[in-house]
Formats: C-alpha cells, structure tokens, sequence
C-alpha cells in the first residue's frame, strides 16, 4: 500500500509542480496579442512671438497599437541597473573570464551609485537559459554572456524576455534586445609578429593555438604577417608551426605543445592563444634550466612575472572599455530593448580596449615591450615597407603602435555592426585640395597581396594588391598563408 | 578491545527513507559550517539560497534529466552491471537527434538575399539568421511532419545510446571485461567522436557557424515547448519522464524480468542454477539503460541547446557532466526506484542552490566572491554524500565494542 501511495503522491507532486511553473510562468511572461486603446493627449503650446499671447491646443487623439507591432514603446532607463555577467570558465583561470571579472569589478566601483552587479562562473551551455532566468527572478536586467557557445542561448532568451537587454561577447547573431561586442587582438598579434621577426634565430616561429576557428585563424595570420615583414629584410625564411590543442585551458596539452614546437621544429619564438599560463611557465624554465631563450608572448592578461627573462611582448584586453560604455549608455536611455540590433562592438587598438604589451605596472603604464627585449630590436636596422624610410624594428614596431592607436575614424565606425565595413576602406576620395581621406590606418596586416591555402580544403586563396580584408573577411577566415603549416597535417 | 563489525539480518526499519533525508539534513548543516569556515560565507545566506532553489521553476529541467538519467542507471545497478557510461550514451543520443532534426527531418533552400523577405514569414519556414559562406542565405523548410520527426528523433536517439551501452555490454558478457572501465573509457570516444562530428558532417553553414564548432540551429517546429519561460524544462520531458518512471517500475518490480535482473545483482548463482542465460541479462541491463539514457541526449538537444556546440574543454562536455550526477542519484535513492525522483529533486535544487548563491554573492561589494558555484554546489553534494555514507554504514552493519577479558 505505502509504494503506491508514494507513487501516487510523487507523480500528483510533479503534476502539481508542473502546472504551478507554467502560470507562473504564463503570468510573468508578456503576453503576445495585447491590443491596447491609449487615449493620449497631446497638449501643443504655441507662443506667438509678437503679442506675448499664449495660445494652447489641447488634442484628444486614440492610438490603437498591438503590442510588438512596430510601434516604439516606451522604455524608462532603470533607477539601479542591476548586470549579471556570466562566464563559461572559473574567475580563476587567469585568463578569458578572469579578465571579463575584471571589467565587471571596474564598471561596478566607477559606477556604484547606479550599478549593481553580480555574476555566476563556470556556467555549462546547456545550464546557460536556467542560470538567466535564475537571475531575472532576481531582478536583473542587463546580461552579458561571455562565451561564444552561448550565442543559441542567449537568443532564445533574448526573445523570450523582450524587455530585458543582452550582450552576447564574441557572436553574431543580435536581435532587438540582443547586441554583440568582442576586442580583437590581431593589431597586436601583428605587432608581436614583427618582434618574433627580428627575435628568431632559426626562423622557425611557433604557434600554440585552442582551436582553428576564424578568430584565432587571424591571429595566426596577422602574427605570421608580421614575423615575415621583419624576417625576409634579415634574410631569415619564416616559418609558422601551429599546434592546435583543442581546449581553452588544459595546461599540459599546451605545455606539451610547446615542447614538440620547440624540440621538434626548431622553434625559438613561440605565440598562443589559450588560457593557462603553462607555454610562460615552460620557457622561462627552459631558460634557467637548460640556459635555452625561447622568446614567448603573453596572451590575455599580464604574464610579464611568469616569464621575466622569456616573456618578449603580449596581448593585453581590458574589457571595462566596453562595459563602460555600454552601461553608461543604458543609463542614459541610449540603448533600450528595442535598439540593440545594431550594436556591435568590434574593439581594436584604438579604443583601449586592447592593448600591446604583457604587463600594468602599479601606477597604470603598460609595459609594451620586455625591457631586456629592447637593446636588441635597437640594434636591428630594417626598412619600413611603407614609405622606404631605415629604421630598427624597435622604431618600427611603435611606429606602427601609434599609427593604429590614434585611427581617429575608427572610434566613430567599431561600434555598430552598419558601420564595420566602412573600416576596411584605407582612403576616400572626397574631392578638394585634400583629394584623399584616410579612414584605416595607413598601415593593417590583412591589405593585399597575400597568398594562402584554405586550410581545410586547401585550395589557393589570393587577396589582390591593395586590397584591405574587412570585418566580414576577418570573421570568417579560415585560410592561412603561405609560410603558416598545421602540425600533423599535409 | 576490540571492533566487531556484523552485517544486519535485517535492515533498519524506514532506514531507506530517514537515511537519506538525516543525511541530507545533516550534511547541508555541516556544508555550511564548512562553507563559513573556509570563506566565511553567511549561513543564513546558504539556507536562504537551498531554501529557494527547492521551489524555484529553474530547477526543473535538472531535475527532469536526473530522474530520467536515475531510473536509467537504477536497471543495471539493480543487476549489479555498473554502467557509467550514460555521459557517452547522452552524448550518442544528441548526435543522432540533431542527424535527424538538422537533416533528415528538414532541407534546406538556399535564397539569394533579395529573395529572402519572401521567406521570412512563410509558415513552416526558419530562416537561419546570418548568410552562408557564399553570401546567400539558408532557408530551412521542414521535409516531415513535425510530430513524426519529434518521434524519429527520439527512437533513433534510444537506438544510438542502446548501441553504444550495447558495446559494453558484449564485452561484459562474453570476454569478461570489467564495464565500468569501458563505459567509462566510451565517454570520451563520445565525446570526441562528437567534436569530429560538430567539425564535420554537421558542421553549420552560416557564417556564423561554420569554422565555429556549430551545427546549424534546430527548426523551431522541431523545438520542444517549454513549460513556462521562467524554466527550460518542456512538457515533453515532463511526459517522458514520468513514461518512463512508470514503465521502469512496472518492469523492475512487477514483471519476472525485473526480478531476475534484482537477482543477477544478488545472487547470479541462482540464475546459473535455474538455467537462465546470464549473459542475455547483462547485455539487456546495459541496453535498455544506454536507450533511456540516448533519450536524454534528444531532451537536451530539441528541449534546450537546439543546436550542437563544440566541446571546449573536454571536462565541460554540452551534458554538464549530468551523467555522472545521474550515478550519485542513483545511490542516494538506495537503488529503490521509488526513490530516485526524491534523489534527483534534492540533487537537482542543491545545483540550483549554487548558482542563486553564487548569485547573491558575486555581487557583494563590487569584489570577486570566495568560491565559485561549482564549487559550492560540489561542498554541498559532497556532504551530503559523506555523511550519507557514513549513516549507511551505521544502518548496513552493526557496531559492537567488545571489551577483552583480562
């Protein structure tokens, strides 16, 4: 008798549940096919100028309008913007989510009149739609997803709670309450590259990647790019190894990696993209163990101190840049649930929000190259490509920092995603005594001739002279050029 | 002095129901004194947070997955066949749900972009939301009824989970190979069988999928219907959950079947004796198992992600690892059927549990929290666990302190 009365009780219990969320549920969600009457009235004051007279109009005017029908509704900027942020890794890897926390940590102490913020770490996709509706209960309005896994998720929810707003990092998919943002590194991958041009010896320059997809693909290029620039001047005959280890963070698949680099292809001067600080930790090793200098670049956040005597340069990221903005902008009324469509942040050098070097010092001056790395690139006299002028790679490598630091036309086009493909254009015609207009920085990675190979097909890919990649081109990538080879693949 | 340790003829009265509960209670009271020792995280705020996770909606689709998963590997664990390989099965499960939902159920029209407001509100039609790689953009017209599809994709999802458990199984039964470690070691052929297929044939191709790990989205038609917004549970998950708890009962409890499977992981001898091929029981436990557990893998897929999703790091697999979760379920409930809905109900909130938490922690003073909501989640379960053990023990075996005589 007692089992089936547990049955029996379990099963009316799940039932009970069950019908219990769904007008919950039912009675939070908005409803689809409201057609709502609104009297407005509308008062118009006239003031003729001349007699001082006041004349006023009072019109009475019925406005039927169905709920999402086209009709802008009105939205009030919350009092307290209440933000969660949530991270597909711990706080703790030092690296992608650790400096997304960072940014939070900075928006929520600049901003803490208004803002109030929170976050939930090392969330799985499929637990991604529960985590947000955990904390919509809770009364948060803003999200920021950081994981490009979540970009399904974030949608769905996205369009079930049209009057919250969501920014999903590093994705393409926007919806009206839904914008996107991501801070590209491969300037700085391309500056990186033409220190690992003058630093190698063998010419054989390593590259230690978490997966081929078309970002990284870019940064491998970009950083291929800039080694060759360097390199070819000094008679060295540049070759990029990658080693793709499939994993964001797994230290040992990257340390690993870094070893077949460097005792397999002859490498000297290794780069990556992952989240562990294994490749730092392994060269300075190499270096105070076997007296061996394998010059490596720091990825994501300061890893100056893993690798003193081994770290050259590196990628910085500061995502407070863009959060920054975007709450202020919520704050403000700018960004309302019904006019995300269009954001899209695309962060390069020029807006902060990345940054070359590999450490912050305590009084906020980065660190843009190794002090011991200096001295050398002094001593080394290449030509700059683009206007024929003697200079050392040191002189070069900040020439071309300034350059694509100060791209003052960037900061009105990166922002929105109508905007992007105007980056790629290097200079209009605009008539005039000026005749030319520069928009890109004179001088970008991914502006032709270039040849490579598609590398999954393998076919021939080719950018004829003079053309620049754009935002579209570079978020797909998926080829490499010429002198780049995948380890372990023909 | 000396210990004497004697297993009990007969089990304490009720102990299948207090013990799990006393160890419930008391472990959440010894996590939190734990969790304010190590991080000084209030108590106050650990009760609050457990308190609301049990009646929040967000944990219901945990909690439907868990009991499903649960009652899956209640079957063999009853005959003693240890299959821990549900993650694989789970995984099998999703992959053929999304060959199914992404190409045999739908085709795709491929329209130029000034075709493409003809089809934006066409009924039945899914747009995929950026172009492909060409420029022009995808269009997915369904090629089935969509009910009929739902069904393909679950029997085709049981199939591939069966198979995979069957694998196992053979091995068990007929080379005598241990299946914990093959079901374990299955889970990451799994899962790297599925990153070759995310990368491969069902590789997306939009822009914003290819190269990405992404397979193309899932037809909203093909799309399980949540049960509110506030949870990512669905009604068919519901219904097959209590489907299949039903089924497995009846199965498990009142049929002969499920009593030689009980007896198999009692006493197989038995069996032998009888004249009953063992081995056809092994093999059968691991099946239907593996079937119920691919049914997950169609749960997750229709009802939640809609899409499949490279794995990043081979630890954070798209199933949250629930298939081990399912392994602790299965226990609380003390292998009794009856009582895995009441595990996972309690599994399930202590997750939940963590993220509020988290939640109400990450926001104190602009500064990181202490502990993450994994681990917070896991200080919970493993006292929970811990202590359950040990109140096991104390029901399973009786103590005696037996002084010697001098």
């Amino acid at each position: 008798m007692s089992k089936t009365a547990l049955i029996a009780g379990f099963v009316i219990a799940i039932i009970i549940v069950g019908v219990a969320a769904f007008y919950a549920g039912m009675s939070m969600a908005p409803s689809k096919t409201t057609t709502a009457t609104v009297t407005k009235t509308v008062t118009t004051t006239v003031s003729s100028g001349a007699g001082g007279a006041t004349v006023t109009v009072t019109q009475t005017k019925t406005v039927t309008s169905t709920a999402g029908g086209g009709a802008a509704p009105s939205w009030t900027p919350p009092s307290k913007v209440k933000a969660a942020w949530i991270y597909v890794g711990p706080v703790g890897d030092f690296g992608w989510s650790y400096m997304h926390d960072l940014g939070r940590r900075v928006v929520a102490a600049l901003y803490k009149d208004w803002l109030e913020t929170t976050y939930v770490e090392s969330v799985p996709e499929s637990k991604l739609k529960s985590t947000i509706e955990s904390l919509i209960q809770k009364g948060y309005q803003v999200f920021f997803t950081t994981s490009f896994g979540y970009m399904q998720g974030t949608l769905d929810e996205a369009k079930l709670h049209p009057n919250l707003l969501f920014f999903h990092c590093s994705g393409y998919l926007r919806y009206k309450n839904m914008g996107t943002y991501f801070a590209d590194l491969y300037q700085i991958y391309y500056l990186n590259g033409l220190i690992a041009g003058a630093l190698t010896k063998t010419g054989h320059i390593g590259y230690v990647a978490a997966f081929l997809t078309p970002e990284l693909v870019r940064h491998i290029n970009a950083f291929a790019i800039g080694a060759k620039e360097v390199g070819q001047q000094l008679g060295k005959n540049i070759q990029v190894y990658v080693i793709e280890i499939g994993a964001w963070y797994n230290p040992t698949a990257a340390r690993q990696a870094a070893e077949t680099l460097v005792n397999q292809y002859n490498v000297d001067v290794i780069a990556y993209t992952e989240d562990s600080t294994a490749i730092l930790e392994y060269a300075e090793q190499l270096y105070k163990q076997q007296h061996k200098q394998v010059w490596v670049f720091s990825h994501y956040s300061p890893g100056y101190i893993y690798g003193p005597d081994v770290v050259a340069s590196g990628q910085i990221v500061r995502w407070e840049v863009i959060y920054a903005d975007i709450l202020a902008k919520i704050k403000a009324g700018v960004y309302t649930p019904y006019n995300l469509e269009n954001v899209d942040y695309w962060d390069l050098l020029n807006s902060g929000a990345v940054e070359f070097g590999c450490w912050v010092f305590p009084n906020g001056t980065v660190m843009h190259i190794n002090p011991k790395v200096i001295p050398i690139l002094k001593n080394i006299q290449v030509t700059d490509k683009l206007t024929g002028k003697k200079m050392s790679v040191y002189q070069l490598v900040m020439e071309r920092y300034e350059e694509m630091k100060s791209a003052p036309m960037y900061n009105a086009l990166d922002s929105l995603a109508i905007t992007h493909k105007y980056m790629n254009i290097t200079k209009i015609y605009i008539g005039g005594k000026e005749k030319y207009y520069y928009i890109a920085p004179r001088f970008d990675p991914f502006i032709g001739p270039l040849s490579g190979y598609n590398i999954k097909t393998g076919a021939k890919v080719k950018v004829p002279a003079g053309v620049m990649l754009g935002h579209d081109a570079l978020w797909t990538m998926q080829w490499f050029v010429d002198w780049v080879h995948i380890v372990g693949k023909k | 002095m000396r210990l004497i340790v004697t297993k009990r003829v007969k089990p304490l009265k009720f102990g299948g129901i207090i013990i799990p509960f006393l160890s419930i209670i008391v472990g959440i009271f010894l996590a939190t004194i734990a969790l304010y020792g190590l991080a000084r995280v209030p108590p106050l705020l650990v009760y609050g947070a457990i308190g609301q996770s049990l009646i929040s909606p967000q944990m219901l689709q945990t909690f439907v997955m868990l009991t499903i998963l649960g009652v899956a590997l209640i079957i063999p664990f009853n005959a003693a066949v240890w299959n821990i390989g549900a993650e694989g099965q789970i995984i099998w499960g999703m992959i053929m749900s999304a060959f199914i939902g992404l190409t045999v159920a739908v085709r795709y029209i491929i329209v130029s972009p000034s075709d493409l407001p003809k089809y934006t509100n066409m009924p039945g039609m899914f747009v995929l939301p950026t172009p492909t790689v060409s420029g022009a953009y995808a269009v997915e017209a369904l090629s089935m009824n969509p009910g009929a599809a739902i069904c393909l994709m679950l029997i085709v999802a049981g199939i591939a989970g069966a198979v995979w458990a069957l694998i196992a199984g053979l091995m068990r039964a007929y080379l005598d190979i241990d299946e914990v470690a093959t079901t374990l070691i299955m889970n990451y052929i799994a899962y790297y069988a599925y990153n070759y297929i995310v990368y491969g044939p069902l590789q997306g191709i939009t822009i914003s999928t290819s190269g990405f790990g992404l397979s193309n989205a899932l037809h909203p038609a093909l799309r399980f219907s949540r049960i509110s917004t506030a949870t990512t549970a669905t009604w068919e998950g519901v219904a097959l959950m209590i489907a299949i708890f039903v089924i497995a009962w009846f199965v498990l409890r009142q049929t002969t079947f499920g009593l030689r499977l009980r007896i198999l992981g009692s006493n197989p001898q038995v069996l032998r004796a009888a004249g009953i091929n063992v081995r056809k029981y092994i093999v059968l436990a691991l099946t239907i198992s593996g079937a119920i557990a691919g049914l997950v893998g169609t749960i997750l897929f229709a009802g939640n992600l809609y899409q499949l999703i490279k794995i990043k790091t081979i630890t954070t697999p798209p199933t949250h690892n629930i298939g081990y979760t399912a392994i602790l379920v299965s226990w609380l409930s003390m292998l009794d059927i009856r009582g895995v809905p009441i595990a996972a109900y309690i599994v399930a909130s202590l997750f939940q549990a963590g993220i509020n938490l988290q939640s109400s922690l990450g926001g104190v003073s602009g500064g990181s929290a202490m502990i993450s909501s994994g681990a917070l989640t896991y200080v919970l379960i493993g006292f929970v666990l811990t202590t359950f053990t040990v109140l096991r023990v104390f029901a399973e075996y009786s103590i005696k302190v037996v002084r010697e005589g001098r």
